[in-house]
């Protein structure tokens, strides 16, 4: 087993890479895969409590590269989803506590073991930013449809170029068809004639979201919901599936609702 | 046993470099594995080249294939990390340079300073003869091919066609005119640096950028009015007013 090793990065802060980050990890895991999820944003760890477990955080990757304790000590797994794991940041310590290096040395030491290994990004073009890209290969890009994360994804897509990680990919989040219907929101293709890559998938905006970070569970491990459905559909394509895009469109202007009755009913949720 | 020791230790790389008009000129060696450069470059100390404001190093792979790996580690661990001002990479190798011109990095030798221009100025003034005798290396033309994103800068004395997009917070600055063979959306200045020429122009497949320099020229555009917004057009300079003309024909 040689793990794929891929940074969800944006460059502005919150657009979703956090989220991102715990529900595709938690869907490959769900396709049966061996994953675990770094947070690489020391000093401002979230992913914990977004995949809710936060409670059983006892060493972070820090202490596995200052040798304080072994790999094995502070990966935290996941009960609820097998093969799912966290490697959780350190809160007490900054991002210099780190450099490339010995982030390309824990992905190498962590390689064997799994199939997937996801770096969550801290915002930013800084150390955070190089420490978490200098790991990986693959990259995914999220961006929201707004003129300045959009501008953002740009620079870092070039950043991410010119460090030769291939392939990048692009997640759309947080997209409301309504608006992009009536003109007052980028439209998908709008920001890929922007950014120039391939898309991987488009999330779109999802109160469920903020439930199910509240509630410390990502959707994608048992949610029935929009988002819950890309983020899904999102993982089977970082599989080499060819799963076709959600018809947002479809159901712009009658709202989610109208499109969760729709799939529970059987109609068609993919176009 | 001295000798085994030696034919055991790693071989090491020197660098070789040059005081040039601009500042300093790196030369990384040819013959040498990569790890053994990349060993050389870590010794520069972050203090080692601090130079006047108007200098900076270029850095010279002569005909060496470079890779990403090599240009991430300069990046990464000596430029960002030792804060050095590199304003040119240079090679001889066309691989090299379509590397280093797809990361958006300037690959033409830099030209004079601008105190050394005006310090020639000064002498074909006093001696015309001799100057006429002296060669300078200016660039003519720099082609940039693929878009450039933004956080990207083109910088060069002569033209510029860029042969993609300039996209939202991409810059280029020439002394020379400028085309962008693409979407213009980010910022481009001709006719700029010392020269402050009027005899350039700007030519855009698309034109969709609220402000643009030519010479001493800032003309800021309205989307909303601007009937040349999203078209071909050309920018020249006419009677030190900027006129932009939509491609029609």
């Amino acid at each position: 087993m040689a793990a794929r090793v891929i940074v969800t990065t944006s460059g502005k802060g919150g657009v979703g890479k956090t989220t991102s980050t715990a529900n595709i990890a938690a869907a490959l895991a769900k396709f049966g895969k061996k994953v675990v999820a770094i947070d690489a944003d020391v000093g401002l760890r979230n992913l914990d409590v977004i995949m809710g477990l936060e409670n059983r955080v006892v060493y972070n990757f820090i202490d596995v590269i200052e040798k304080t304790c072994k790999i094995s000590q502070a990966l935290v797994k996941d009960k609820r989803v097998p093969g799912l794991f966290l490697l959780p940041a350190a809160q007490t310590r900054t991002k210099d506590a780190v450099n490339p290096e010995q982030m390309i040395a824990l992905c190498e030491e962590l390689k064997p073991d799994f199939d997937f290994i996801l770096l969550d990004c801290p915002a930013g073009i800084e150390g955070g930013f190089k420490n978490a890209a200098a790991g990986a290969d693959e990259a995914l890009v999220v961006t929201t449809p707004e003129i300045p994360a959009v501008r953002d994804a740009d620079r870092i897509i070039g950043m991410l170029e010119s460090m030769g990680k291939s392939p990048i990919r692009l997640i759309i989040n947080r997209l409301r068809p309504n608006m992009v219907q009536d003109g007052d929101m980028l439209a998908k293709d709008d920001i890929l004639d922007v950014l120039s890559i391939d898309l991987i998938g488009v999330v779109p905006e999802d109160e469920n979201v903020i439930r199910s970070t509240n509630n410390g569970e990502p959707m994608t491990m048992s949610l029935d919901s929009p988002a819950a459905h890309a983020y899904l559909n999102i993982a089977e394509r970082l599989l080499g599936r060819d799963v076709p895009l959600m018809d947002l469109e479809s159901y712009a202007g009658r709202g989610f609702f109208s499109w969760i009755k729709k799939f529970f009913s059987g109609g068609s949720k993919k176009k | 046993m001295l000798n085994l020791l030696n034919k055991l230790r790693k071989p090491e790389a020197y660098l070789k470099l040059e005081r040039t008009h601009y500042g300093i000129k790196i030369f990384l060696p040819e013959n040498v594995s990569e790890n053994a450069v990349i060993r050389a470059l870590m010794k520069i100390k972050a203090d080692s080249y601090k130079l006047p404001e108007n200098q900076g190093i270029a850095f010279d792979f002569a005909g060496r294939l470079c890779t990403r790996n090599l240009i991430l580690h300069m990046l990464n661990s000596l430029i960002w990390e030792k804060g050095l001002k590199v304003i040119a990479w240079l090679s001889g190798n066309p691989d090299t340079i379509k590397l280093l011109n797809e990361a958006g990095l300037s690959t033409s030798e830099p030209a004079l300073n601008l105190q050394e221009k005006s310090q020639e100025s000064q002498i074909k003034h006093e001696n015309e003869h001799e100057h006429e005798t002296k060669k300078i290396k200016i660039p003519r033309i720099k082609i940039v091919y693929g878009s450039m994103r933004g956080g990207q800068k083109v910088e060069t004395d002569g033209d510029v066609l860029l042969w993609g997009h300039l996209n939202p917070g991409a810059e280029i600055i020439a002394g020379g005119s400028i085309i962008v063979a693409g979407k213009l959306l980010g910022v481009v200045h001709a006719g700029g640096f010392a020269a402050n020429r009027d005899d350039v122009f700007i030519w855009a497949g698309h034109f969709e950028t609220p402000q643009v320099r030519i010479a001493n020229k800032l003309c800021y555009v309205d989307p909303n009015s601007a009937a040349y917004w999203r078209k071909s057009v050309l920018i020249t300079l006419e009677e030190n007013t900027p006129v932009i003309r939509e491609n029609k024909f």
